[in-house]
């Protein structure tokens, strides 16, 4: 039971935004996919919610191929932007949610609905960007299917909003455990509740891994630079900054050796490990 | 029957519902009004004025509902995970249950009003069915409207196909050619039916044509069992190009 992309490509006139992506969303697991804007995250999604058709390859959703009636009833992808009608009301949504999904909880939807204060008897066209999003992750956190897409969900949410979905989003993925994907430009926020990191860029896959596997095989080491070059030279540095005289270097490799003095090692973190392999990919 | 189709039926049919509703009442109201302001305006000496091809309404309105719920519906219902197929099918049988509604109603009202009204009333009310097969009084029984309602829905039906079709047609259209076929088609329209009328009288091959189109004139006028199957096959046809416009258009938010 798994969604699979299976050497997915598309393009848009004469920009390949997937290019021979084959990739597995395993059950009970929350994903991470990350990449830059453009990198092809949100095509990725579009093609296996049925709403963009690949030019080859083949998606599934639990053996059922993508954009078919048994696939999409298994998912609901919260994405950026509405695809409700202009004029209908946040209540509405939620009774046409109901409709569709029989596992729909109503009952916890307008409590989520209440904790965040969205009015139900609002227009979804005349809700902000903020209370927008809001909107979408009141419908994912409650329509209970196997999976469970999300594509910035936090777009213009204040701290406290993205915190209390951050919580709500643990909270329940611990009750009813389902296969959730976020996909997301706040690594930093999402990068404890990820257990699998996939990263995009340019349309091809640069990483699909358990994202302790990630940032336990890199270290970030620190110094002045004449040092950390010293230190540096010979390993598999693949990126590197300078503040004053001040240098970092990450590099793969077990980060059991003694350092010189003057030197300090730390782990990395998700979101330094992709910002340096973004780095080291533009470098290439 | 598949679940996804069925909840996606039973949603259009709500949404579609109210407008048929807002149609019977305005369709109600209309020849109420005309009397009205007939009667404000000359008293007891207004002369006859008529209501004709009343059924029309039918029409317009399927033509309406194709050409602004094709987008929106496959929108909502792919967020609710139905497929564009099913989402399709749905929006085919829905659009034939609210012909059907809104002519029958009509016709329903159409025959109240005669009833009400009488033979000697100053207001005339047919429809396109007494129009062009069954004129008054032969027109006004219970039969003759239920042949009218069969044939209104058959042209609701139809128009709501060749909306969705103009719709899915501008769907997957790039800017340009929007534009184009946009200025183009009004452009020839206004100065290409002089040059056309011109050829269909002075040549051979304009005056063969017309006479098809009048030989095919004829064949409708026959019997409305003729033009409901004619109308019937456009229906067909346009719904069929349309799925074909849209199983691999793509479907983003409305800006």
């Amino acid at each position: 039971m798994a969604i699979e992309f299976q050497h997915i490509t598309k393009t848009f006139g004469d920009t390949r935004a997937l290019e021979d992506v084959s990739l597995t969303f395993e059950e009970g697991k929350i994903y991470g996919l990350l990449g830059n804007n453009g990198a092809g995250k949100s095509t990725l999604l579009n093609i296996l919610t049925g709403r963009m058709c690949q030019d080859g390859g083949t998606v599934t959703v639990d053996g059922a191929p993508a954009g078919s009636d048994a696939a999409l009833s298994r998912l609901f992808l919260v994405g950026e932007k509405n695809l409700y009608p202009d004029d209908m009301k946040v209540k509405r949504a939620l009774d046409t949610a109901e409709l569709f999904y029989p596992d729909f909880d109503r009952a916890y939807a307008e409590n989520l609905a209440k904790q965040f204060e969205l009015p139900l008897n609002k227009k979804i066209n005349s809700l902000s960007t903020g209370y927008g999003s809001i909107f979408r992750i009141v419908l994912g956190l409650s329509v209970n299917t196997p999976y469970v897409l999300f594509d910035e969900p936090v777009l213009g949410l204040d701290a406290q909003h993205r915190d209390l979905f951050y919580k709500l989003l643990v909270r329940k993925y611990a009750e009813s455990p389902c296969t959730m994907v976020i996909s997301t430009h706040l690594i930093a926020e999402v990068a404890d509740l990820i257990e699998h990191t996939v990263i995009i860029r340019k349309g091809r896959i640069l990483q699909d891994a358990p994202t302790e596997a990630l940032t336990a095989a890199c270290w970030a080491v620190s110094g002045p630079a004449g040092l950390v070059d010293g230190w540096a030279a010979g390993r598999d540095v693949f990126a590197s900054s300078v503040l004053g005289g001040l240098k970092t270097v990450c590099v793969r490799g077990e980060g059991t050796e003694d350092l010189p003095a003057g030197l300090e090692r730390r782990r990395v973190g998700l979101q330094e490990y992709f910002i340096s392999l973004m780095e080291e990919e533009d470098q290439r | 029957m598949n679940t996804r189709f069925g909840r996606a039926f039973r949603y259009e049919m709500q949404n579609y519902f109210r407008a048929v509703a807002v149609l019977w009442l305005a369709m109600a109201l209309i020849p109420a009004a005309m009397m009205a302001l007939a009667y404000f305006l000359a008293g007891e000496t207004a002369a006859e004025s008529s209501f004709n091809g009343y059924s029309m309404a039918v029409g317009m309105f399927g033509l309406v509902l194709g050409m602004v719920g094709l987008r929106e519906n496959q929108r909502v219902l792919n967020q609710n995970g139905v497929s564009r197929r099913s989402a399709f099918l749905a929006d085919v049988a829905a659009l034939a249950v609210a012909a059907l509604l809104v002519a029958v109603g009509v016709s329903v009202i159409m025959g109240i009003y005669r009833a009400v009204l009488g033979s000697g009333s100053h207001l005339l009310i047919t429809d396109l069915y007494q129009l062009i097969y069954e004129p008054a009084p032969a027109g006004n029984g219970v039969g003759a409207l239920a042949r009218g309602a069969v044939l209104s829905t058959v042209v609701g039906w139809m128009l709501a196909a060749l909306g969705q079709f103009c719709s899915a047609l501008y769907w997957r259209l790039s800017k340009f050619w929007t534009i184009l076929i946009s200025v183009a088609v009004p452009l020839a329209l206004i100065f290409g039916s002089a040059p056309l009328l011109t050829w269909l009288d002075t040549t051979s091959a304009g005056r063969a044509a017309v006479e098809a189109l009048a030989a095919f004139g004829r064949f409708l006028a026959a019997s409305p069992w003729n033009a409901a199957a004619v109308l019937l096959a456009m229906g067909a046809a346009f719904f069929a190009v349309t799925w074909l416009l849209l199983r691999r258009a793509m479907i983003r938010p409305a800006k």
